[in-house]
Formats: structure tokens, C-alpha cells, sequence
């Protein structure tokens, strides 16, 4: 029969369903009439004869049923009614369905979410055109052993002259502007200068007005910048008008031009971020985005020992990195005979792709590996929960089949429960990944590429039914192994036989050691992290940054003349400027301190070279300085201690003598039994006399040791770049506006930016260790619970398989602990196992974690044992129940079932 | 004697032949046929329907609801064109086999 036809019978028969039914009736009735009419014909009463033609047929509700079971659109009402009867076992037990939906939703949930995650940050391509062509053309330094070093610019034009493997070199330097539009208040900004071809290499367009013209890259034009749409927003409200405006940037009158899209700057941060120096704006803050493109102007003129840019390339067709590599590096040899300012400079090409996303594989890796951990004990439980439950149900499936069910007629149905019990799982499951994605593009570190482009689209939507399909299709093999097994001997067996019952318990019970051994990896871990996260929030920074807000501003060179060197004296608007803040800002309320310092005290600043005047060890050739210019209130602002002399007070502003305070580490490094009071150094082209030692304030990080500094006061050294520093008696950022009158009181056209809580400058960069430990933990708890389920199915299942032999020795007098030994003892085993085999891992494993532990170690022994005794208590609990049920067999009740 | 059986695959064999002669109903069928066997055949309707609808679907037969002499309501199976053309393979086919067996058994 063709396919057309059965399918055209089946269209028919679903169409004419209720009028089928009622003419299969009708002529059952018909049939039944006819036969009694003969009997009553042959003499028999019509009552009588009635009864016995309906004996004689077998059955009319069978024959409708056989007829039905013939037809070709049965199967389909046979699948509509196992999915009734389906969703009538899934409500019988609510409990057993909750844990089972529940296990799906997190395995589905969370095989989204890191699908998600990994595609919007990795799987997709970048958006650059010919991204795999695309390479950072840095140089190296072999005497400092750096090799991602900025560029010169007749470094660069030499580098496009000479190289043919590379089609097209481009630009790029990263610095901070102050833009004012109109009256307006300026705003800062960070600002990417680029060369004429850097445009073409990233595949930044235009959204509004156009991009640079050629000539508009040669020196002497008028300035044009293009703005992003951010600031496009922000500043113009999005009018068309801002198409052709004029401007100052940095005091200087410019026009825009365009407006770019907000990704433009996508992988500016990263590449900035590697870069060895000329990182501009990219050190203050991950989160800076690029909001003005200024077009590269420098001729050959440029100083070729000044390395301020940033080159990138595109290989030409038919070359390779390795064959560009040669041959730059050939380039830069040549320049290296030809110039001293390239001495011990060479060329390291490096894929943008790698770059961008290099950072990210790591935490990216092990949240993955944690998903995948994860999701196998999801897995796992799922398939024993069912496996379980299959056995504890082989009486109900026995007794059916010896009711005449067909073998494959069960199992279509136990498979059409389990593709139920998956399909209503994917619904929580996806509204889980939701969440999730949610959530991660809420908290994730910013400096992850992409990440605030994660959720739930197509492909994700997809991958949560092609996971809930895959779980169905497997769990619904299940089934199968369990009916096969038993089907020789279960019907007639009225109880689970015990052959069946060992193999896959054994089975089961080493995946539920497997499970606790992967709750403990992951809750070691996760431990881990979370101790070092804690011991780093911990340290003692050496100053207090409670209450205290920061503010930085910069000092445009047109107005603020500040030589190098405090040799000569600074200008006296600078002095002015700092003299007249610091009064103004003392008398804001809620003020308790204030300072002005070249860096705040999260900010690494510059260091020198030195020399100390007379006696001493001299410091060897590489030993520098941090010069941190302050003004007196510094130290009480921070509550830096001072350890022996004094601090520095007005009088050292304006006096001859050049007062310094050292800190502690400094005079550990080079006055290691001497009082340095007194003591004379030399640094920027000046001599200065030590008044006074502070404590160590750890200026480049938690987790690195404070460099040896010298605090000196600001108007000697004069930096463009300052910080306000204020400590109030209540919320800090309450102090923002008074600032700001304070600034625009001295100098109107200073713009206040990067004005934070010190707080949080503190624990910023702590953001993604943070980000990480979160998430770890959350999977270790995830893991916890799945295995506790895990446990729990066990010894479950123990107990009703031990029913019988606990109830004999119950009878026989057994007591409590002895019943308690016999049920406990396989759990205990397993757990023990478990724990044991999770322990050893995990030290092996944690190893990969040391990169991000801070002053502990991955083999931590606390940690370690902390784990195991949670776990222990955790084991515990999850037996508690199982075992009451065990002291609450009655043993005559149970002995009687058998 | 125990009741024989049909024996597999002749049933629809049978029943075409029985409704090659005249339309009948499903009633009806299941006599004609005890009576032909020599009241060997009894085919109860949960075996008789199931071949008579698979058979209707197949579209070897053609049914309609008409009155019975009796005056009541049944339905009335016809062989189609299809049908009569599916007798006469069932039916050769039948012959052939039967003819092998009685080979066998005749020369056996």
C-alpha cells in the first residue's frame, strides 16, 4: 500500500474519529441484535438470548478494541492515550517527579547557559573582516624582556615601506581628552588616535555623518574628531546637529564629523591591556570604553625613540604569520643597524583573535569544565532516580503484561513517559538559562569580550531542545535493559529479583561515588578560591579606605606648565591650584580631611632612579624609587602611620630645603640599621632631606609587596594628572557636587573624572576572581545537593531491597545499631569511597587553580578538611531518612508480604 | 473436537470470496462461513472486523448502511474492482500453496 494512501486513510480517520466510533458501535449493536434474533428464533427468551450472543462474540468492548487497534490511524490515539496515562504517572508521584524535573531543568539550564556563555564570547567570529588575518605587530625589548612594546612612528612607516607579507599596517594610541562642548561642563573622555588605515583593518563604519577624509590625516588641517554613539547620546541627545559641531578637545577647537557605532572599540581594551607601555586610559579602568577617534598625525618628523603607537596588520594574500614573522623580523634588524633608538628592539607578531580572547580562556575553561562536572552528576542521578523507579515498578509492569500488554506496547509507553518527563523539564530549564544569562551579563567582570552580549537567542533555544531531546531519547533506553532483563522471570516473580538487583546496584553505587567524588573536587575548589578571595580582602592595605572618595583630574599643558624635574619652579597656577582646592574642599561638610596627590593611593605612578648622599649602601643599577607627590593632609586623609620623624606640613611647601617622608619599606631596603632622619637622597634633579618614615601603603596591588617610596610634597613635583583624595563622616559620594563647585571655582575648564568611593577602586580589580569564586560555588553546591540526592537514592533503594532480611533479623531479636550497620553499611562504603577518591583529585587538579590563589596554597590542608567534614554532615543528612525507614520496618508486615 | 482455528492468512481469502458472490454484512459473514467450513470456522467479530476495516481501508472493499430484511440498520461490505482483482491473487496464490503441500504430503 503506498505511502500516500496510508497517509490519506490516516487524514480520514482523523477526520471522521467520532462518526468512525459511532458506526463501529452501531454495527457491533447490529451484530449483537442479529445473533440474539437467531437464538430467540430458535426458541431461547430475548433476554436470554441477548446474553448469550454477547458471551458467544468474546467480548464487544475486545472486538471495538481490536478493531480499533487495526485501524491505521490507531497508533495515533494509542500515543494520545500514553501520554494521558503518562501524565497520570508523573502526578502519582509528586515528589519523585519533582526531583526529576528538577535535575532536568539544571542539567538543561545549565548546559544553555554555558552554551550561551561560550558563544557569545568565543564560538562567534570577532567582528573584524578577515579576523584570522588581523595581527598585533608588536615590538620586543630583549634588554628588558618584554615582547609586546609600542611602536615609533618612523618605526611604522618604515615597517609599511619595507614588508610585503603585510598588505596593510595601521595605528593605533590610546590617551585621555577633555572635551566642552558650547558653555556645557567638559566631560572626559578616552580617546583613540588613529592612523588613515585603521578604519579599513577593523571594519569600523560610520552610523551618522562619515569618516575621516585622507587629507584630514595630514598635519595642519583643522582638527576633526568622530564621536561614539554613547557620547552622541549623552552630549547631543542624538540630534543631527551634532554632525559638523565644533568643540574643544583639550582646549583646541575641533569639528565632528561622524559618529561610530558603541562596538567600535571592540578589542581596544584587550590590546591595550597586553600592551607593555602606552596602555593610556586602558590602565585606569577596565570598563573605559572609547568615546573619541582622533586621526593620526606625525610625519617622518616624529622623534623615532619615542614609542607611543600601537601597530596592527593584515597579512597579505598567500603569506603566513610565520613568513611575515621572518620577514619583520628581518625589517627590524635592519632598523637595529641603522638607528640607535632601535637598539635590542625586535618583532613579534600575534594574532588579534588571540589577544582579544587570550585572557578569557582560562576562567572560561574552568567554568566549563565545572558545567560539565555538573551536568554529568545530573545526569548520573537522572538515570538512577529512573532506573530506580523501573525496578520498584517491574510489579505493575509484570502484572500488566500478564493482562495481555504487548511487550512493545509497554515500552513505547515507559518511553513516552520519560520524552513527558523531559519536554516539561526544557521549559524550567530554559527559564533557568534565562536567568542565568541574566545574571552573568549583570555581574560578569567587565573585560570579558562580549559579555554583555549573552542570552538566550535561537541557537540557545535550540540547544535546550536538542539536550532535553537527547536526555529523552537516552533515559527512555532505560527502560528497555530493565523490561529485557526481568522478562523471562518477572512474571512470574512477584518481587524484585535479587539477580537483577545486585549487578546495577553496583553499578549504581559507583556512579554515586563518582558524584561525591565530583562534589568534592568542586567544593574544594570552590573553597579555595573563596579563602584566598577572603584572605586578599583581608590584607591590610596600609591605608583606610572607608569613607574616603577619589577624584581625578587632568591639567591641560597649555595652562599648567609643569617641568620635569623640580628643579625649576612650578607654575604658579598650579601651585594656586592645589593651595586653593584644598582650602575650598576642607570646608565642604561631612569633610573630616582632605589631599591632593600625583596617584591616589591605589595608583602605581611613576618610579625613578636615585642615589643617596653620603653614607649608605648605593642602590644598584636597577633599584628605583616611587615618588609620590602629596600635599601635607595626605597622610591623614588615608591614616597612613608615621613610624618615626615627622609628616610633611605646609612649611615644607614653601621652604628651600626639600623635605621627604620614606616608607618603611624603603628604609628596610637601604637604611637596614641606621636612622634614615637626616639622610639625604637625590632623585629629580634635586636633593631631598628625610623628615620622617610612613608606613607601607601597598600601592600596586593587594598582592603584591609596597615598593620602596618617597613622598614628597606636590608643588616640588608636579604631575598633570592629580588625585583628590576626601574623607568625609558619612556616604562619600555626597560630597561629589561640592567638589566639582570647588574645581570650577579655581578652574572652570578642569573636568572631574574617573570620581569613585575608594572602596571600590579597591575591590574592582578583584572582579573577576570574585566573578569566578561565585560561580564555582554555586556549582559545588549544585553538586552537593545532586549528590545527596544521589545518596539518598542509594540507600533508599538498599532499604526496600533489604526489607526482607532486615525484617527476619528484626524478628530474631536484632536492635538498632545492628539494623542500622546492616542498611549503612553500602552507603558508608560508597561515601568513604568517594570522598577519598574527590580528596585525590582534587589535589591534583587545584594545581591549576595556583595562578589564582593568593597567599594559599592549593593543597591547603584547611580547606581540605572542611570539605571532607561537610561533606560527611551532608552524607548524613541525606541517610537520615532512608534509615528511619529502616528502624520502622515491621518486621511481621513485611515477612507476610513475601 | 476442539475448534480449529483460522489458519493465518486465509481469513481475508475467505471473506472476499464470501462477498465475490453478494454484498453482505458483517453478521452474515461470520455464518456464511461457519456453514461453507462445515462448521469448522467459528470467527468471533473481534478476529471478523479487524480484517473487514483493514480490508475497507485498503480500499478492497466498499461499505454502505442499508436496511436488512429484517428492517433494521447494517452495514453492507462490497468488493471493489481492487478487491476482485486481490481474490484472484490470494486465491492462486492459496493453489499454489496448497498444491505444494499435498505434493509433499502425497509423495512423501
Amino acid at each position: 500500500m503506498t505511502l500516500l494512501h496510508r497517509l490519506a486513510s490516516i487524514v480520514r480517520w482523523i477526520v471522521r474519529r467520532h462518526r468512525a466510533e459511532r458506526d463501529l458501535n452501531d454495527e457491533m449493536e447490529a451484530f449483537v441484535d442479529m445473533a440474539a434474533a437467531d437464538r430467540t428464533s430458535d426458541g431461547a427468551p430475548p433476554a436470554e438470548a441477548r446474553r448469550l450472543a454477547v458471551l458467544r462474540l468474546g467480548g464487544v468492548e475486545q472486538a471495538k478494541e481490536r478493531v480499533r487497534a487495526a485501524r491505521h490511524g490507531a497508533w495515533l490515539d494509542e500515543i494520545g492515550r500514553d501520554v494521558h496515562c503518562g501524565l497520570r504517572q508523573i502526578r502519582r508521584d509528586p515528589a519523585f517527579s519533582a526531583i526529576v524535573i528538577a535535575t532536568l531543568a539544571l542539567a538543561i539550564g545549565l548546559t544553555c547557559s554555558m552554551f550561551g556563555v561560550l558563544q557569545a564570547v568565543v564560538l562567534r567570529p570577532l567582528p573584524f573582516p578577515a579576523t584570522k588575518r588581523l595581527m598585533m605587530v608588536w615590538q620586543t625589548d630583549r634588554n628588558a624582556g618584554t615582547s609586546r612594546e609600542p611602536a615609533s612612528i618612523p618605526d611604522l612607516l618604515d615597517f609599511t615601506e619595507r614588508s610585503q607579507h603585510i598588505e596593510r599596517f595601521g595605528a593605533v594610541s590610546a590617551s585621555d581628552a577633555t572635551l566642552q562642548v558650547a558653555a556645557a561642563d567638559p566631560v572626559h573622555v578616552a580617546a583613540l588616535t588613529v592612523s588613515s588605515s585603521v578604519f579599513g583593518l577593523l571594519g569600523v563604519e560610520p552610523v551618522a555623518g562619515r569618516s575621516f577624509d585622507p587629507r584630514e590625516y595630514r598635519p595642519g588641517e583643522g582638527q576633526v574628531v568622530l564621536i561614539s554613539e554613547r557620547l552622541w547620546t549623552r552630549l547631543f541627545r542624538r540630534e543631527p546637529s551634532a554632525i559638523g559641531a565644533s568643540l574643544r578637545v583639550n582646549e583646541r577647537p575641533a569639528v565632528i564629523v561622524g559618529v561610530v557605532a558603541d562596538a567600535a572599540d571592540f578589542g581596544v581594551q584587550q590590546v591595550l591591556s597586553s600592551a607593555a607601555y602606552a596602555r593610556g586610559f586602558a590602565d585606569r579602568d577596565a570598563r573605559t570604553r572609547v568615546d573619541v577617534w582622533l586621526p593620526l598625525r606625525a610625519g617622518r618628523g616624529a622623534p623615532r625613540g619615542f614609542h607611543g603607537v600601537l601597530m596592527i596588520g593584515r597579512l597579505a594574500p598567500g603569506a603566513t604569520r610565520a613568513s611575515a614573522q621572518a620577514e619583520l623580523a628581518r625589517v627590524a634588524a635592519d632598523l637595529e643597524r641603522m638607528y640607535p633608538e632601535n637598539s635590542a628592539r625586535g618583532v613579534f607578531l600575534e594574532p588579534i583573535e588571540d589577544v582579544v580572547l587570550g585572557p578569557v580562556w582560562t576562567p572560561i575553561a574552568l567554568l566549563t569544565a565545572g558545567v560539565i562536572l555538573v551536568l554529568l552528576t545530573a545526569c548520573v542521578n537522572l538515570a538512577i532516580l529512573l532506573l530506580a523507579r523501573g525496578t520498584t515498578r517491574t510489579n505493575e509492569i509484570a502484572v500488566r503484561m500478564a493482562l495481555g500488554a504487548e511487550r512493545r506496547r509497554m515500552l513505547r509507553q515507559l518511553f513516552i513517559e520519560n520524552v513527558l518527563v523531559s519536554g516539561i523539564g526544557a521549559a524550567p530549564g530554559l527559564l533557568l538559562a534565562y536567568g542565568t544569562l541574566n545574571a552573568i551579563r549583570a555581574f560578569a567582570p567587565a573585560h570579558i569580550p562580549r559579555i554583555a552580549s549573552v542570552g538566550i537567542d535561537f541557537s540557545v533555544a535550540l540547544v535546550a531542545l536538542v539536550s532535553a531531546a537527547v536526555i529523552a531519547f537516552a533515559l527512555g533506553l532505560l527502560p528497555l535493559a530493565q523490561i529485557r532483563v526481568g522478562a523471562s522471570g518477572l512474571v512470574l516473580a512477584d518481587r524484585p529479583s535479587r539477580g537483577t538487583g545486585v549487578s546495577s546496584g553496583r553499578l549504581r553505587s559507583v556512579l554515586v561515588a563518582a558524584e561525591v567524588a565530583v562534589a568534592v573536587v568542586l567544593l574544594t575548589g570552590a573553597g579555595l578560591l573563596t579563602r584566598s578571595l577572603w584572605r586578599i580582602y583581608h590584607v591590610d592595605p596600609g591605608f583606610d579606605v572607608t569613607r574616603v572618595l577619589k577624584a581625578e583630574l587632568q591639567l591641560p599643558p597649555t595652562r599648567y606648565q609643569l617641568p620635569f624635574g623640580a628643579s625649576a619652579a612650578p607654575d604658579s597656577s598650579f601651585t594656586r591650584l592645589i593651595g586653593g582646592f584644598v582650602e575650598r574642599a576642607e570646608r565642604l561638610p561631612d569633610v573630616q580631611a582632605v589631599a591632593l596627590a600625583a596617584h591616589h593611593p591605589l595608583d602605581a605612578g611613576f618610579t625613578t632612579s636615585f642615589a643617596l648622599v653620603g653614607a649608605g649602601s648605593q642602590p644598584a643599577n636597577e633599584e628605583e624609587l616611587s615618588v609620590r607627590g602629596i600635599t601635607p593632609g595626605y597622610f591623614e586623609t588615608m591614616r597612613v602611620s608615621i613610624v618615626t620623624g615627622r609628616p610633611l606640613n605646609d612649611s615644607d611647601l614653601a621652604s628651600s630645603v626639600r623635605a621627604a617622608v620614606v616608607n618603611e619599606a624603603f628604609v628596610d631596603q637601604f637604611f637596614p640599621n641606621v636612622d634614615p632622619i637626616d639622610r639625604r637622597l637625590q632623585f629629580l634633579r634635586s636633593e631631598w632631606t628625610v623628615v620622617g618614615v610612613a608606613g607601607n601603603e601597598r600601592f600596586h596591588g593587594m598582592t603584591s609587596a609596597p615598593p620602596a617610596a618617597a613622598y614628597v610634597p606636590l608643588n616640588h613635583a608636579p604631575w598633570p594628572r592629580l588625585a583628590m583624595v576626601v574623607r568625609t563622616s558619612g556616604d562619600p559620594s555626597a560630597v561629589v557636587p561640592g567638589l566639582r563647585r570647588a574645581v570650577g571655582e579655581i578652574d572652570p575648564t578642569l573636568a572631574m573624572f574617573a570620581v569613585e568611593p575608594l572602596e571600590q577602586t579597591l575591590t574592582t580589580p578583584f572582579g573577576q576572581h570574585r566573578f569566578l569564586t561565585t560561580l564555582l560555588a554555586l556549582f559545588a553546591i549544585f553538586a552537593v545537593i545532586l549528590a545527596a540526592v544521589g545518596v539518598y537514592g542509594v540507600l533508599s533503594y538498599t532499604v526496600v531491597q533489604k526489607t526482607p532480611d532486615i525484617a527476619v533479623r528484626m524478628a530474631l531479636g536484632a536492635d538498632t545499631r545492628q539494623v542500622l550497620r546492616l542498611v549503612l553499611r553500602e552507603t558508608t562504603v560508597v561515601t568513604g569511597a568517594g570522598a577519598i577518591a574527590g580528596v585525590g583529585l582534587a589535589l591534583l587538579s587545584s594545581r591549576s587553580l595556583s595562578s589564582l590563589l593568593f597567599e594559599v596554597t592549593p593543597t591547603d590542608p584547611v580547606t581540605v578538611g572542611a570539605v571532607v567534614i561537610f561533606l560527611i554532615m551532608i552524607a548524613a543528612a541525606a541517610t537520615w531518612i532512608p534509615a528511619r525507614r529502616a528502624l520502622n520496618i515491621d518486621p511481621l508486615a513485611a515477612l507476610r508480604r513475601q | 473436537m476442539e475448534k480449529l482455528d483460522v489458519p493465518q492468512g486465509t481469513l481475508d481469502l475467505m471473506i472476499l470470496t464470501i462477498l465475490a458472490r453478494e454484498p453482505m454484512h458483517g453478521y452474515g459473514i461470520s455464518q456464511r462461513l461457519a456453514v461453507l467450513s462445515h462448521d469448522e470456522f467459528h470467527v468471533n467479530p473481534g478476529s471478523l472486523f479487524p480484517s473487514l476495516y483493514r480490508l475497507e481501508e485498503d480500499g478492497k472493499l466498499k461499505a454502505e448502511w442499508r436496511p436488512t430484511e429484517n428492517n433494521r440498520r447494517a452495514k453492507y461490505y462490497k468488493l471493489t474492482a481492487s478487491g476482485r482483482r486481490q481474490l484472484e491473487r490470494h486465491r492462486e496464490r492459496w493453489n499454489r500453496v496448497s498444491f505444494a503441500v499435498t505434493g509433499v504430503l502425497e509423495g512423501a
